[in-house]
């Protein structure tokens, strides 16, 4: 009996113990297998510790392979650098993958991702400050608003990588068909070219209205255009419960409710044919023009007092680690976000080149001749608006965008809906 | 003697461990998290007291995912229940091809719910763009949308619900359904008892038990799990119309960073949970 018992206290800690070291070594596994992997190739530079730079993203596959091929070219520059990227989840999501990260403490070194994450990020307490960071020249090298589209509390604590703004892409056939020659500019051509647009199952304009950030981004261009403003001076409430911000609202929900844009969408509206205009960034015009072969064409998002779009912008964010670590980060993000290397990447994954040098670098100039409609997307850059970087933004984007859907499906009035938004953010902001 | 009675603790000592960090730990970790305030980033939290379960009260979102839970739960049980016994009952009088009915029955159920969430809502698309409206068009029935019609999206989950949980139900009812003597049914066949009557007279009340255990575990399931389909098809919308408990504290937990709050939503839940337990079993053990 004694016998027994002792064995299956010895099974118990063996099983235990299995499972801790299975624990333990998948965790230390990369560090453990990529150096190793590194030192098989021949290096002449001096002797200086191998350091690995963990880097999560949300690419797709088609950019991952770009990033990849990039990575590598980086790597044999610098030998004792290992690049360990790896696909970890797409948009927002990839925020919950962080907190959890944050919370065992397995956060990457460097992390992509929006700058509306700013405020939640840093009150971690683990993000580098890297406007501190960064020097002069290539602070001056990135435009300052989408640098500041990165600042939470007088810091910037992003590098924007990539940048892209909504615009106007409509369906070429569908207006010589309905007899249009140019797209709309004004509030008001919107609206009549919609209309002459709409018929059976094909709709003027898409204009999203479900729960969710693309619905208050699309709508923040409307408030824009109408000289509105997001948040008061001071960033303390809202800005927009002003007649300008209930006309956008109105005309918003008014081209919905007038079946001039569908409620309901199939896969894609416009690959569909369901709807002749979207609001969709260069990157999903480039994807209709060059893999779906549309007869596509792009303009700046009409404008009612004023011209204005919204600027979306990717960031890198460094969490603090040891030094040679955070070093080697650093000098890959500037590698990634300046010159020729940074006109590749815009180049190859479709998005707006974010720095100065990369614009006027002579392979992105040649790349603007061939591709007009990029140059049209860069233009529209200038005149975009950044979402501002405060922790309250998810939020309010929340009850901004359920509420234009409920206002559509005539659950309140326009009226009724900005007050309401108005509650909510008294008690967002408090 | 005493050496024999630590065998038994011995034995469950490894599954333990791992029930108290995976399990009990957590329970405890998040019912202290209903009394702060927290983000889930920030080093500090803020202590409210009771505050996130007063909030309750007030939060019209909550209430109305809580109506659509309940909504959603009141539709499928008794849909799912009913047709999973009668399909069953016919199945257990020794139907041609039981076994390969009973596996395509049962199918639905080992299938990933996300998996059977992106298909489903491909096959609800609207108007041409749908498989289903595809084929009730052929038939002349013309619904051009379902969950993106406020008035359809609930009933078109509860179709998806009841569809994924009859294969489940139907296997126990099958199993409770073997163990009725056949002498019972001989006996009332020969004092004249007609198809329905022996359903009605003998198969209902000696599968009392088994339809406890299957309502009970059904309705639990759709409180507690209806989330991955609702994730996935109309992410609670359209205008909150399909809005569940799970779903909405999934999204104050982990779209608007409020981790206390979301925590006092589930402990809510579980609490509606042992309620309606207890409550049904009072009612079935009173009839």
């Amino acid at each position: 009996m004694k016998r027994r018992v002792l064995a299956l206290l010895l099974a118990s800690i063996m099983i235990l113990a299995l499972g801790l070291s299975g624990c333990a070594s998948t965790s230390s596994e990369p560090v453990a297998t990529e150096p190793a992997a590194e030192t098989s190739e021949p290096t002449t530079e001096p002797v200086q510790e191998p350091v690995t730079v963990s880097f999560w993203h949300g690419y797709t596959p088609e950019k991952t392979e770009v990033l990849d091929e990039m990575i590598a070219r980086y790597q044999a520059a610098n030998p004792t650098v290992t690049i360990d990227a790896r696909f970890v989840a797409s948009g927002e999501e990839m925020l919950q993958k962080v907190q959890a990260a944050l919370l065992s403490g397995e956060e990457p070194n460097m992390l992509w991702g929006y700058p509306t994450w700013t405020g939640v990020l840093a009150s971690s307490g683990k993000l580098v400050n890297l406007g501190a960071a960064m020097d002069s020249e290539w602070k001056a090298d990135l435009p300052e608003g989408i640098l500041n589209a990165g600042k939470f509390e007088g810091d910037v604590y992003s590098v924007p990588i990539e940048a892209g703004t909504l615009y106007l892409i409509y369906n070429k056939d569908m207006f010589a068909e309905a007899g249009i020659e140019n797209p709309p500019t004004t509030w008001d051509e919107l609206y009549e070219d919609a209309k002459l647009l709409t018929k059976g199952e094909q709709y003027g304009v898409w204009l999203p209205i479900e729960p969710n950030e693309r619905t208050s981004w699309t709508w923040e261009t409307f408030l824009w255009q109408n000289n509105g403003e997001l948040l008061n001076s001071d960033s303390t409430n809202i800005g927009f419960n002003t007649p300008e911000g209930l006309e956008a609202l109105e005309f918003y929900t008014g081209l919905v409710k007038d079946g001039y844009s569908p409620t309901a969408i199939g896969q894609d509206p416009f690959l569909d044919q369901q709807a002749a205009m979207i609001y969709g960034t260069q990157g999903a015009a480039k994807a209709y023009i060059t893999k779906y072969e549309m007869n596509v064409g792009v303009a700046m998002l009409p404008g009612n007092k004023t011209q204005a779009t919204a600027l979306g912008s990717n960031h890198y964010f460094m969490f603090k680690s040891d030094e040679a670590v955070e070093q080697a980060t650093l000098d890959f993000m500037k590698w990634m976000t300046t010159g020729e290397n940074h006109a590749e990447w815009a180049i190859r994954t479709g998005y707006l080149p974010v720095s100065e040098s990369a614009r006027t670098s002579e392979r992105y100039q040649k790349f603007g001749e061939e591709n007009p409609y990029m140059i049209e997307a860069a233009k529209a850059l200038t005149m975009g608006q950044a979402r501002p970087p405060i922790e309250e933004y998810p939020k309010l984007s929340n009850v901004l965008s359920s509420t234009i859907e409920k206002i559509v499906y005539d659950e309140m009035t326009a009226e009724e809906g900005m007050a309401k938004i108005q509650k909510e953010a008294d008690s967002i902001f408090k | 003697m005493n050496k024999n009675k630590l065998t038994p603790y011995l034995l469950i000592a490894p599954t333990f461990v791992l029930f108290t960090i995976f399990f009990l730990f957590p329970l405890f970790y998040s019912f202290s998290l209903t009394f702060v305030e927290w983000n889930g980033f920030a080093i500090d939290k803020t202590f409210v007291g009771f505050s996130n379960y007063l909030r309750l009260f007030e939060d019209e979102d909550f209430i109305n995912a809580l109506k659509n839970t309940i909504t959603y739960a009141l539709l499928t049980v008794p849909l799912s229940v009913s047709i999973s016994l009668v399909l069953s009952y016919i199945l257990d009088e020794k139907v041609k091809g039981f076994q390969a009915l009973k596996g395509i029955f049962f199918l639905p159920h080992i299938v990933s719910l996300v998996a059977v969430g992106v298909v489903w809502s491909w096959i609800y698309l609207p108007d041409k763009y749908g498989l289903l409206n595809v084929i009730l068009g052929f038939f002349g029935i013309e619904i051009h949308q379902w969950l993106h019609d406020p008035d359809m999206a609930l009933i078109s989950l509860v179709i998806i619900g009841v569809w994924k949980s009859i294969g489940y139900n139907m296997v126990i009812f099958i199993a409770g359904l073997v163990a009725i003597p056949k002498s019972l049914y001989e006996a009332a066949e020969i004092d004249g008892a007609q198809g329905l009557q022996r359903f009605v007279y003998i198969t209902l009340p000696l599968l009392k038990p088994t339809i406890f255990f299957v309502m009970v575990s059904s309705t639990i399931y759709s409180l507690f799990q209806i989330f991955d389909i609702v994730k996935v098809t109309t992410n609670g919308g359209p205008i909150g119309r399909t809005e569940m408990l799970v779903t909405y504290l999934y999204k104050v937990g982990f779209t608007n960073y409020e981790m206390g709050y979301a925590s006092a939503i589930a402990f809510v839940l579980f609490a509606i949970t042992v309620l309606i337990t207890i409550v049904q079993k009072k009612f079935i053990e009173e009839k």
